[in-house]
C-alpha cells in the first residue's frame, strides 16, 4: 500500500513534466473523464459538498480499517480534482487521513490557479474527507 | 454571501462567508466622477449603437460554433450572450477562458428558478460593453474553440 506522502510525491512528479498550464488542465480533464461516475444512490443532496461552484458529491465507506471514498462532479475539471484527492486519500486508514498534510495541491500549482471561491470549494472537499475520517476513527 | 436562492427559501453560505459585509466602495465613489464624464463625453446613443454592433457581431460569430446554444434571444436585449457549449459544464468553459485572459461569468447568475426551468446547472455569459472591441470578440471565439477541443 502506498502512503499518502508517496502518492502526493508521485503526483507532483507527474505535474512537473508538463510545460504549461494547458497540459496540466488537459491532464486533469482526462482524470475527470476516467473517474467512474458515483453510484446514483449516493448522488444525494446530503452528499453534496457546500461551497463549490459546480456540484460535488462525496461518499465514504470503511472496509478493513481503510476508508474508501467515492466522488463525482458535474464539471469535468472539478471531477479531475476530485479524482486526484481520491487517489491520495482513498484506501487509507482514518488515522493517516486525519494526520495527512495535503501540500501537493500547492506544489502542482493548482491552488494559485483557482480564484478565492474555487479554492474555498477545494478546501471544503478536503475538510469533508477529513470529517469522514474523524467519524470512522473509532 | 448567498448559497442558494429559490422562491420558497433563501440560504446563506457557511460561516464566515455568510457575514461577508464588504468595505464601502470608497474608490468607486471617488472614481464615479470620471465614469460620468466618460459616459457623457461619448453620449448614451453612441454607446448603445456600439454595444448593439458588438452584440450582433459576437452573436453571429458564436453561432458559427456548432455546439453552442444561446439562452435568451429577446429583441432589444442588452449586450450579453448567455450560452452553453453542449455536453460541457459552464464552469469548465469559464475556467479555461480565464486561463487565456478572458473574463466571463459562469454559474446561475443568482437566477436558479430559470436555470431549473431550462434544466441547466448554469450558463457561461459574455458581457459586452462600450470599451470592448471586435478584436476582443475574435480572441474570445478562438478561446471557446480551444476550450471545446480540450473538453469534448
Amino acid at each position: 500500500m502506498h502512503t499518502i506522502d508517496k502518492i502526493q510525491q508521485e503526483i507532483i512528479d507527474e505535474f512537473n513534466m508538463f510545460e504549461d498550464w494547458m497540459q496540466k488542465y488537459e491532464y486533469i480533464i482526462d482524470m475527470g473523464k476516467e473517474l467512474a461516475p458515483i453510484d446514483q444512490k449516493y448522488k444525494l443532496e446530503k452528499n453534496l459538498i457546500k461551497g463549490c461552484q459546480s456540484r460535488v458529491w462525496l461518499h465514504a465507506e470503511i472496509k478493513n480499517n481503510l476508508i474508501i471514498f467515492y466522488g463525482d462532479s458535474d464539471a469535468i475539471m472539478t471531477k479531475g480534482i476530485v479524482a486526484l484527492l481520491l487517489r491520495v486519500l482513498s484506501q487509507q486508514s482514518p488515522q493517516d487521513i486525519i494526520s495527512s498534510k495535503l501540500d501537493f495541491l500547492d506544489k502542482i500549482g493548482l491552488k494559485e490557479q483557482l480564484s478565492a471561491t474555487r479554492a474555498n470549494g477545494l478546501a471544503s472537499m478536503v475538510k469533508q474527507m477529513k470529517i469522514y475520517a474523524l467519524a470512522y476513527n473509532n | 454571501m448567498i448559497q442558494d436562492v429559490s422562491f420558497t427559501k433563501t440560504t446563506y453560505a457557511c460561516l464566515p462567508h455568510k457575514f461577508e459585509a464588504g468595505t464601502p466602495n470608497i474608490a468607486g465613489v471617488v472614481s464615479f466622477k470620471s465614469a460620468i464624464n466618460f459616459i457623457t463625453s461619448l453620449g448614451l446613443e453612441k454607446i448603445k449603437l456600439h454595444e448593439e454592433e458588438l452584440l450582433n457581431y459576437a452573436t453571429d460569430k458564436i453561432l458559427q460554433i456548432n455546439e453552442i446554444k444561446i439562452y435568451g434571444n429577446a429583441k432589444n436585449k442588452s449586450g450579453i450572450i448567455s450560452f452553453i457549449l453542449k455536453n460541457t459544464h459552464p464552469y469548465d468553459v469559464g475556467l479555461i477562458l480565464d486561463k487565456m485572459g478572458i473574463a466571463i461569468r459562469t454559474g446561475n447568475h443568482c437566477t436558479q428558478p430559470i436555470m431549473d426551468k431550462f434544466n441547466l446547472p448554469g450558463t457561461a455569459r459574455i458581457s459586452l460593453a462600450v470599451y470592448n472591441t471586435k478584436e476582443e470578440i475574435d480572441i474570445c471565439m478562438n478561446a471557446i474553440q480551444k476550450a471545446k477541443k480540450m473538453l469534448l
